[in-house]
């Protein structure tokens, strides 16, 4: 066993590569989508703040293991549907991202809002090309962290047989074979590390105001 | 799923609920101590000195971006065999759950003691303080919020990690859901399930209790949430 | 007595923060170090309490060198005050003002005793003892930052742009009530400050520093508006040298009249005439003019007059009479009570015979 096993292989390890790759972009995005409304909301009713972040908070505390199995029952999904991985991650990604939106949105300096508000920009105007941009550095920090974390949630999903590279840790452990469980850290740590520097790409593109070394 | 907590048999002996969760409870709290007696002094090194810091991050980073599962079973099955004791698992399980609580409360304790209010710390000396005085007087004390939100990140993540560590044949609450995952019992999973999730959220609770009680109230509009620290 | 002799400062890269400077700050005196930024003015505090360690000459605290004294020892009989208050966030106001003397041994009742007489006499309600220093505004924080420098009674203190971050009111008020605390207390003090203002008004001697830490003069507030040594410390004490420098002379014999008084409340002749209203302790409120015989009330008073002390300095006396709405000024007693008034030209020629022209 060695190299010929990952050569045998190939073809599963690429399969398990892009299943684990859809499961953690489509929540991490889709989270990201419903964070920005809630995000605005928090920053815009400050009596709403705490309780958003709070239960945002709290949703984070549930262990992963726990969400996959809890989520069939109040979803009416099948306990091994890779959906439940899909949801669970978008309710981690929305737990931590609300509040980073919102403290992003609270970072523009009043005069800045002030004077987006005197030029004549709507509520939503001022959100989209005055906050928004502002707050785009703070929130990227996060996503950063959030798709790396991501990644590493997603292999639990194997523990309860949802296949993706998780599925190679629990095969080698059922079989007592190190490489597999190798292979599959390697992999999750490229595929960690292309992650992460896609998001700093995204934000040096979005964010060509800044100074070069920021990101 | 209800038969499940209604079975008396399940509220007694070595496999029942209360053993269970006590059980849990005892292999995140040594791991969070063995954990927070690396990494609170380090982090006050690390803080008072600055020397280091990108060792922290760097750390950090790694830990969060590595697998948390496949980490896991690699270093159980790696260590696993070098012990010949009824722990051959629990250890190198007790392993990596410190290893992964270690960044957070590093992070937190370095972070709050670098950004200890310079000018506090500076009339601190000039009005006599010993070193020792400043850093157990007024570096720690200011550095408490963040060090309670790097214990707290670590908790979170060490009660998730040792529910997946039943995988590797850890005790707990995870074993409902491992065990229930191996015979089709799907009400014991997910009893197991709530179990786990009830117990994370008591233990945040009691956590965010415990932060009101031992920080100054002089710093805690600053106190800054756990999860920003957490690795889940 | 805190003696510089010859000291200098050089960091590592060779600059010099402080060159061969010398100075002595008298027993139970403020001796203000004032300069542009750059100017080493901060070093030498900073030295005198081995914040910072000079690399030339000696600084004596009392009769010994800082150099061969034991750190924490000498920094424990100087008050210490700084710019942004360096309070402890996590301590109450009193916990601020008592830890110190707590830590050295006193006990928690004597020190918290002590502590409440302390903000009393920095002039902090007892209600704020308990509060936590981001409850207080910046001029309330800077009052606890005295009071804790303070707390142990140490015979010097060393204070650095105490009054700089807060408004100019506030400012003016807080200078005003240090000087009274220090009348009281006589501590040796020696503060930085980058405000000329700020320096004749507090420093009983002034020591000025160009850039590059050498000295420029050394001089009590009234010489060195005098006699300047030269462009530099001209051009730094600026315009507090014309009207300004009036705030220091008072020993001219002022001719004082009497004035024609009215008490609120009473009744008024229909002179056409002004009248220096009063109240019914004799406390003048301001100027009064009739033009019906009537009633004299307080709406009619016009109250943008100063009222200043007949033992004033000349510049309040001309600030008395320039803001009077007929050219005299409204003097009072030490107590408040209406002295007289005075003509702006007998202000002006006070002025002329205290520059004996």
């Amino acid at each position: 066993m060695g190299f010929d096993w990952i050569a045998y292989n190939a073809g599963r390890i690429g399969e398990l590569t892009l299943a684990h790759l859809w499961m953690t972009l489509t929540p991490t995005l889709i989270g990201l989508v419903i964070a920005l409304p809630v995000g605005w909301v928090a920053y815009r009713y400050r009596r709403l703040y705490p309780w958003i972040v709070g239960v945002g908070g709290l949703l984070y505390t549930l262990p992963s293991l726990a969400v996959f199995i809890i989520l069939p029952m109040m979803v009416g999904t099948q306990i091994l549907d890779p959906i439940n991985v899909l949801i669970a991650l978008t309710v981690y990604t929305f737990a931590l991202l609300v509040r980073s939106v919102a403290d992003g949105l609270a970072s523009v300096s009043p005069e800045t809002n002030q004077a987006a508000e005197a030029m004549g920009y709507s509520s939503m105007q001022r959100f989209v090309r005055v906050q928004l941009p502002v707050a785009t550095p703070v929130i990227m920090a996060s996503m950063r962290v959030i798709l790396v974390t991501n990644v590493s949630i997603v292999s639990m999903a194997a523990v309860i047989g949802v296949p993706q590279l998780g599925s190679l840790f629990t095969e080698g452990f059922s079989r007592r074979q190190t490489l597999p469980i190798i292979v599959g850290i390697v992999v999750c740590l490229i595929l960690a590390i292309i992650l992460d520097q896609l998001v700093v790409r995204a934000s040096k593109w979005l964010t060509p105001w800044l100074p070069k070394e920021r990101a | 799923m209800l038969d499940f907590f209604f079975d008396p048999e399940n509220w007694s002996g070595g496999n029942g609920i209360p053993m269970r969760t006590l059980a849990h409870l005892a292999y995140t709290f040594i791991a969070l101590g063995i954990a927070a007696a690396i990494a609170v002094p380090l982090g006050i090194l690390i803080g008072v000195t600055g020397r280091g810091e990108a060792l922290i991050a760097g750390l950090a980073n790694a830990l969060r971006a590595l697998p948390t599962l496949g980490l896991l079973i690699l270093i159980v099955m790696l260590v696993a065999p070098l012990i010949s004791s009824s722990l051959a698992f629990t250890i190198p399980a007790i392993i990596v759950l410190v290893l992964l609580a270690v960044p957070p409360i590093l992070t937190g304790t370095y972070s709050g003691i670098q950004n200890a209010d310079r000018n506090a710390v500076q009339a601190a000396r000039g009005m006599g303080y010993t070193t020792g005085q400043i850093l157990w007087r007024v570096q720690v004390p200011m550095a408490l919020p963040l060090i309670m939100s790097g214990l707290r990140g670590a908790l979170l993540q060490v009660v998730s990690t040792a529910t997946v560590a039943a995988f590797v044949s850890l005790g707990g609450l995870g074993r409902y859901i491992i065990d229930g995952r191996a015979t089709q019992d799907y009400p014991q999973m997910l009893a197991g399930a709530l179990l786990v999730a009830v117990l994370a959220l008591a233990l945040e609770l009691l956590f965010m209790l415990l932060e009101r009680f031992v920080v100054s109230p002089g710093l805690q509009r600053k106190t800054t949430s756990g999860a920003a620290l957490a690795t889940a | 007595m805190i003696v510089f002799d010859n000291v200098s400062k050089q960091y590592p890269d060779g600059t010099m923060g402080v060159d061969g400077l010398s100075f002595t700050a008298d027993e139970g005196q403020i001796t203000v170090l004032v300069g542009p930024s750059g100017c080493g003015k901060t070093t030498s505090l900073r030295m005198i309490n081995r914040l910072l360690e000079p690399t030339g000459g000696s600084i004596l605290v009392g009769d010994a060198d800082v150099m061969s004294q034991n750190v924490v020892a000498l920094r424990r009989q100087i008050g210490y005050v700084i710019q942004n208050s360096g309070l402890f966030p996590h301590r109450t106001v009193l916990g601020n003002v008592a830890s110190l003397p707590i830590m050295l041994g006193m006990s928690r009742k004597d020190a918290r005793a002590r502590a409440h007489e302390l903000l009393e006499t920095v002039g902090l309600d007892a209600s704020y003892a308990k509060r936590y220093p981001w409850q207080l505004s910046g001029g309330q924080q800077q009052r606890v930052g005295v009071a804790r420098a303070l707390a142990t009674d140490p015979p010097y203190m060393l204070m650095d742009e105490p009054f700089s971050a807060v408004d100019p009111i506030t400012r003016a008020q807080l200078q005003q009530e240090f000087l009274r605390i220090q009348s009281e207390v006589g501590k040796t003090i020696v503060m930085v400050t980058h405000d000329i203002d700020e320096a004749l008004t507090l420093g009983d001697r002034i020591v000025m520093l160009r850039t590059g830490g050498h000295l420029a003069q050394n001089a009590t507030p009234r010489e060195l508006l005098r006699n300047p040594a030269d462009e530099f410390v001209a051009n730094f004490v600026g315009r507090a040298r014309g009207y300004g420098a009036l705030g220091f002379t008072s020993d001219v014999q002022l001719d004082i009249q009497p004035a024609r008084s009215v008490r609120i409340g009473e009744q008024t002749a229909n002179d056409d005439e002004w009248l220096v209203a009063v109240d019914d302790e004799s406390r003048p409120l301001g100027w009064l003019r009739t033009d019906d015989e009537g009633i004299a009330q307080h709406a009619d008073v016009e109250h943008a007059t100063i009222i200043t002390r007949a033992d004033g300095t000349l510049r309040d006396i001309m600030d008395a009479a320039l803001s009077s709405p007929n050219g005299r000024g409204i003097l009072v007693h030490e107590d408040g009570t209406l002295r007289g008034v005075i003509t702006l030209e007998e202000v002006t020629r006070a002025i002329r015979v205290s520059k004996g022209l």
